[in-house]
This record gives structure tokens, C-alpha cells and sequence, in this order.
């Protein structure tokens, strides 16, 4: 990185923390703090909406596992756009006109303050887990820019963006969402145009999509109906339905946007924003990874990402001998990319094959650096904070790594203010001091930001080596979304729930979906739609079983 | 405050967002088609 690069990071930082610190001004109030005094327009909800779902996660994780696996993720938000007809119709405006601060507040009004407690609870123990891989990711680029101790640089992330969410509440947290969106935006598309420019000259993007095709990286739908295959369009309607009803609905860190919009209906539009928008930008993100696996095709790419994995065994004999393999493994398909003719099948057909040997030369390499390093490494989230690094010119680097970086704080802090908002209600107001003044409340909701980012960055020191860090996030809210889901399902159209059949039907649904993953293959987005109906079936049974001790 | 829009626009907006929906996941996998064959 050079001089501008700097000069572009820190502007970004200095400018989001100044930023977010300002906003204390209008935070003085509990609604203020935790609402924003619910007069946010719905185009800044709407960009917030996306902002705290679009992390920096989304830039490492999701290119990456393009990269790897190609556009097979997409599959994943098809249940988006219809989970948010269903939150429209019915939570949005539930929780708006039940003037509440947290989604589990509304069950107390329904059910009993142990329905309440026990959701809460477990928005706490999910979110608290998922902050703590969205602050590894930007961690992982900046020890691999800086050279520093991950440790370090996690402490670094996590507690540079506690401190300006303790001082802005959740104003700080929307309005710096609003212009991270844009840099972002601006980010991928210099980083997209950068990549296409990159390819050599007589190869058009065209013949890059062609190469990709080939081996099956576009795909974007599957119609397999499998239980044990991750990404289908049946994973995404269904399961990936279930999954964004629980976050969007349920998750604090999301129903706390849309409480802060002026009115129902500006609530609505701010969750149709993603509705329209969350596909066609996710497609654009996972195709930013087949194009820099198009460019690898011309350009070595190295046999690990992570190249502190590397450096383990780098001056043993063998590696020398299979880093030779695999430089010879890539000329060959690097050639036979070039020959590619797609009308012409020797010429597919030597491609397909010059792909496959250099994939078993990598398989045999990643392999060897396995044995000598860290048998459970993981290279996806490395790939493109690799690439940036060393293909991107000065100045983009910078834009780049600025984006990711202020695209993690961004999430992050929205985190963490919905983790002290449902501590701070839930808890601390409900149980323990109910008349404190609202600058009591702010106090301890401040004092909340501060411990949830310190427990969010220990949980961030474990998350490095879990795998796909965008897997990784959806399987932690996987365990308990669907279960929470048929908590309010329960809530909001079974009629004879009561607050027993409630609370036992959640925990039965938790244990459902842990023995699920126990004792199965059954993919993660599935457990979603078992936690739902698990909780919803045991839910509605136990209530009419018990409803005359209720 | 401003008055909350009739049930029926909203009706007519979640229809479109399917439709758009549809013609989006149509036009992702005409798109790998066109470059897979």
C-alpha cells in the first residue's frame, strides 16, 4: 500500500468515528439512544436495512466462496423478497403500533415476561456470536496488510467501533450505514471495472463469462431437491425464506430499523427497498468473485491464499518441487483458456481437463501445506483480500480496503446497540430497575455497547478458523432464528398459544435443531424451517394441553 | 402525521415485488445459460 491508500483509510476512519460520535448530541433520551425518536426517513432505514446486512463479510466471505464454489450462493436469498411481503403484512405493523423498543417486548404483551426473557436471550447468545465473525473479517485483511497479530487487530476493529456506537446510539449507526452504502457501492464497481481492464487483450469479458460457464461458476439456480446440498433453489425458497423471516422479524439488530422509521408505512417501504435491491446486488458481489477467478486463469494465482500458511514449509524440498507442479499445472490451463472456443468441443474438452489436472495439483499442494501448518486453514476468506492487495492499483486499494473496513463497523455497530438495547430493556429495565430516568437507561446501555464489543471481539479471536466466515454467520443464526421465528409465529396466528406452550415449544424447538445438526447431514438452512415448525407444532400442543393451568 | 396507505397499494406493490422477483431469478439464469452452453 502507498501513501494514498493510507490517506484514503484513515480519511474514511477518522471521518466515520467523527461521524458517529457527533451523533451523541441527540441520544440524550432512551428514545433517542435506542430509537432515534422513531423519525428516520425510509430511505435511510431502507440503506440501513442493507448496510447492517451487507458487512464486510459480504465483501471477503461471498467473493471468496464465488471464487471457490461460484454463484451457486445466490440460491440463498430467493426466500428474501417474499419474507419480506410476509413482515410487511404483519410484523412491521404489529410492533410499530405496540410502541415497543424490542421485538420481545411485544411477547411480554402476549405471552408472560419469561417468553420475553427466554427469546431475548437467545438473540443475545446468536448475535453476540454472529458480531463476533463480523469483526474477524476485516481483522483477517488488516493483519494480512499490516503484518499485525490478528489478536491485535481484531481489538483494534472491535473496540475502535464500540467506542463511537456507546457515544451515538443508534442515530450514529443508521446515518453512518447511509454513507457506507455508498462507498461501497463505489468500491465494488472501481474494483469490478479494475478486474475486467486486468484481463489480457485479446480476451474480451465475454470469453470470461465463457470460461466460467464452462465450469458451471454461473450457476444460480439447482432445482435437486437434496436435504444435504447447501445452496438449491428449494435451500433458498424454503429454508433461506424461513432464515430471513427469523433475522428480518425477529433479530433485534434488524426489527430495531425499522422501529426507528416515522410510520408504518415508511417502515414498510424501508424492508421492499431489499426486496427490489438485495438480489441483484448480491449477484453483482458473487460475480466480482468469478471475475477474479477468470483473471486467475491468466494469472498464477497462489497455491494458498493465506500466505502465512506458506511460509511454514515454504523452504522444504517437496513444496519446491510441487509450487514447480503447480506453476506448470497453471500454464497448461492457462493456455488451454486462451485456445478456448466454446463452439469448438476438443477445445472445451482440453480446458475442462487442463482445469481438473491443475485442480489436483492444488488439491495435492493445499494438502502439503496442510501437514505442515494448521490442518483446519481456511483460504476462502483470504482470496480476494489477496487479490486486492496485489493486482489492484494505488488509490483502489485504499477505496477498497476503506469500504471493508467501514462496511464491518458499520454492521458491527448495529450489533452491538441492538445487543445493549435488548440487555438494557429486556433485562436490566424489565427485571431489575423499572422507574430509572431515560439518562439512567442511556447510562446503562452504554455500559452494555462496552461489554457485548469486548465479548464480541473474544468470540472474534475463535471465528477465524470456522470456515467460510459468510457460512459461519448464517449457521450461528440458523441455530436459533427458526426457533425464535415460531416463538411470534405462535404470537401472531395461533390464537390459543399461551405463554407455557410458548416457552417449552422454543426450547423444544432449540433442541430439535440441535439434534438436527447433531445427528444428521442435513444442511443449515433446513434447520430454520425445522426450528419453525418444531416450536410452532410443540407450541400449539402444549397450549392446548396445559391451557387450563395458563 | 400522514395518513397510512390503503390496504390495496400495498397489495399492488407486494405483486410487483414478486413479479420483479421472477423476472430477476429469470433473468440471472438465462444469463448462465447464454455463457454455460
Amino acid at each position: 500500500m502507498r501513501f494514498l491508500d493510507w490517506a484514503i483509510v484513515a480519511a474514511y476512519l477518522a471521518y466515520v468515528i467523527w461521524d458517529g460520535i457527533r451523533m451523541s448530541k441527540h441520544s440524550g433520551t432512551k428514545e433517542g439512544y435506542f430509537l432515534a425518536h422513531r423519525s428516520l426517513p425510509w430511505w435511510a432505514v431502507g440503506l440501513s436495512v442493507m448496510a447492517t446486512q451487507l458487512s464486510a463479510i459480504t465483501l471477503v466471505g461471498t467473493t471468496g466462496q464465488a471464487y471457490s464454489d461460484g454463484m451457486r450462493f445466490i440460491q440463498f436469498y430467493y426466500g428474501l423478497p417474499f419474507a419480506m411481503i410476509i413482515l410487511c403484512v404483519t410484523v412491521v405493523p404489529f410492533f410499530h403500533r405496540a410502541n415497543v423498543f424490542t421485538a420481545y417486548e411485544y411477547l411480554e404483551k402476549r405471552f408472560d415476561v419469561k417468553v420475553r426473557a427466554l427469546t431475548s436471550f437467545f438473540f443475545l447468545i446468536s448475535r453476540g456470536l454472529g458480531v463476533g465473525t463480523i469483526i474477524s473479517a476485516p481483522a483477517i485483511v488488516l493483519s494480512i496488510v499490516f503484518g499485525w497479530n490478528l489478536i491485535a487487530t481484531i481489538f483494534a476493529i472491535g473496540l475502535s467501533t464500540t467506542i463511537y456506537t456507546v457515544f451515538g446510539g443508534v442515530q450514529a449507526v443508521t446515518w453512518t450505514d447511509v454513507k457506507q452504502m455508498f462507498v461501497i457501492c463505489f468500491g465494488l464497481a472501481a474494483c469490478m471495472i479494475v478486474i475486467v481492464s486486468s484481463f489480457p487483450a485479446d480476451v474480451s469479458v465475454a470469453d470470461g463469462l465463457r470460461l466460467a460457464g464452462s465450469l458451471g461458476k454461473l450457476d444460480v439456480v439447482d432445482t435437486s431437491f437434496n436435504l444435504q446440498e447447501k445452496y438449491t433453489i428449494w435451500s433458498g425458497l424454503i429454508g433461506g425464506l424461513f432464515l430471513m423471516l427469523g433475522y428480518f422479524g425477529c433479530d433485534q439488530s434488524q426489527v430495531q430499523r425499522f422501529l426507528t422509521a416515522k410510520s408504518v408505512d415508511e417502515g414498510r417501504t424501508s424492508l421492499l427497498m431489499s426486496a427490489f435491491l438485495k438480489i441483484p446486488m448480491q449477484f453483482f458481489i458473487l460475480l466480482i468473485g468469478v471475475m477474479v477467478f477468470v483473471f486467475y486463469q491468466f494469472t498464477a494465482p497462489p497455491i494458498v491464499f493465506n500466505a502465512a500458511e506458506v511460509e511454514t514449509c515454504r523452504n522444504v524440498s517437496v513444496c519446491q518441487h510441487i509450487e514447480a507442479n503447480y506453476r506448470d499445472a497453471h500454464a497448461v490451463r492457462r493456455e488451454a483458456a486462451i485456445a478456448f472456443r466454446p463452439e469448438l468441443p476438443e477445445s472445451r474438452t482440453a480446458y475442462l481437463e487442463a482445469d481438473r489436472r491443475f485442480n489436483e495439483t492444488r488439491k495435492e499442494a493445499v494438502n502439503f501445506v496442510r501437514s505442515w501448518s494448521n490442518p483446519s486453514f481456511n483460504d476462502v476468506n483470504y482470496v480476494f483480500p489477496t487479490f486486492v492487495l496485489q493486482h489492484m492499483p494505488v488509490g483502489v486499494i485504499g477505496l477498497i480496503i476503506a469500504a471493508i473496513f467501514a462496511a464491518a463497523m458499520s454492521s458491527i455497530s448495529a450489533e452491538l446497540n441492538a445487543l445493549a438495547t435488548a440487555t438494557t430493556i429486556d433485562f436490566y429495565r424489565r427485571l431489575y430497575a423499572p422507574e430509572a430516568t431515560d439518562a439512567h437507561y442511556v447510562a446503562v446501555g452504554r455500559i452494555s455497547t462496552f461489554i457485548w464489543g469486548i465479548f464480541a471481539c473474544i468470540v472474534a479471536i475463535f471465528a477465524t478458523n470456522l470456515g467460510s466466515l459468510i457460512e459461519v454467520v448464517n449457521k450461528f443464526g440458523s441455530f436459533f432464528y427458526g426457533s425464535l421465528l415460531g416463538v411470534f409465529v405462535l404470537a401472531f396466528v395461533v390464537r390459543r398459544a399461551n405463554a407455557r406452550g410458548a416457552f417449552f415449544g422454543l426450547l423444544f424447538g432449540i433442541t430439535s435443531v440441535w439434534s438436527a445438526s447433531r445427528y444428521t447431514n442435513i444442511e443449515f438452512l433446513w434447520f430454520n424451517v425445522i426450528g419453525c415448525l418444531v416450536t410452532v407444532a410443540a407450541g400449539y400442543l402444549i397450549s392446548l394441553t396445559l391451557r387450563g393451568e395458563n | 402525521m400522514d395518513e397510512e396507505k390503503l390496504d390495496t397499494f400495498w397489495n399492488k406493490v407486494y405483486i410487483a415485488v414478486v413479479i420483479t422477483t421472477f423476472v430477476v431469478v429469470t433473468a440471472m439464469w438465462a444469463f448462465s445459460r447464454y455463457f454455460s452452453s
